[in-house]
């Protein structure tokens, strides 16, 4: 492990990037994020709500991917998406963003969020990361 | 400038930088201009850690993260 910084960098330079072959996600318990990528692509963050982050093409606005912060208190408060799309122990993650557009009054994030589970469908998440208490 | 508390449980005292950077690096790492109407963000736990950084759309004044004003508890600098 490196010392420091400039160290740091020397180490990221000499060594091979990760593989990278979207889609993927990632959960980490630490932050309690789901992080999912479609395709590759450079890209910024856009705020669509508290918990969503959309991952949008610098070009033209498309999406590449998203994350979602405090998913664990997304699912949590009433059980009712915990129920809908936790089955066989797997969280059906196009059916997840399906819900939470659902529950999402207002047309643009509504949209996007819909988008996102066109996208997503056939992708799952192992719930055992999660550790959900229902 | 930078920002006090991410308005989420556990992250009242988290950090967000934000500012205007003079360009940024593609993932082949080329240097490209920085993106217009863009605004580069770090954010930084309590304990110093760095666990994020992102371009996000700026605010009007070009600077400011959109929606700083609800997505922060307080300005820490320049302080107001």
């Amino acid at each position: 492990m490196a010392d420091n910084l400039i160290d740091f960098m020397k180490q990221l330079e000499a060594s091979e990037p990760p593989q990278f072959a979207p889609p993927e996600m990632r959960y980490g318990a630490n932050e309690d994020a789901l992080t999912v990528y479609f395709r590759s692509g450079e890209s910024y963050a856009y705020h669509l709500n508290k918990a969503v982050t959309l991952f949008l093409s610098f070009e033209g606005d498309e999406l590449v991917g998203c994350r979602v912060k405090g998913l664990r208190r997304v699912l949590e408060p009433d059980g009712k998406l915990t129920i809908a799309v936790h089955r066989d122990g797997k969280l059906e993650l196009g059916l997840f963003f399906h819900l939470l557009a659902y529950d999402t009054p207002e047309p643009e994030p509504r949209n996007r969020l819909v988008e996102l589970g066109q996208r997503a469908k056939g992708m799952e998440l192992d719930t055992q990361q999660l550790a959900l208490s229902s | 400038m930078i920002f006090e508390g991410l308005e989420r449980p556990g992250q009242e005292e988290a950090l967000c930088y934000a500012g205007l950077a003079s360009c940024r690096y593609t993932n082949e790492g080329h240097q490209v201009p920085a993106p217009k109407g863009k605004t580069f963000v770090v954010y930084i736990r309590s304990d110093d850690v760095i666990v994020g950084w992102d371009w996000e759309p700026a605010d009007d004044n070009l600077t400011y993260p959109q929606d700083y004003r609800e997505r922060f508890g307080k300005q820490l600098w320049p302080t107001i």
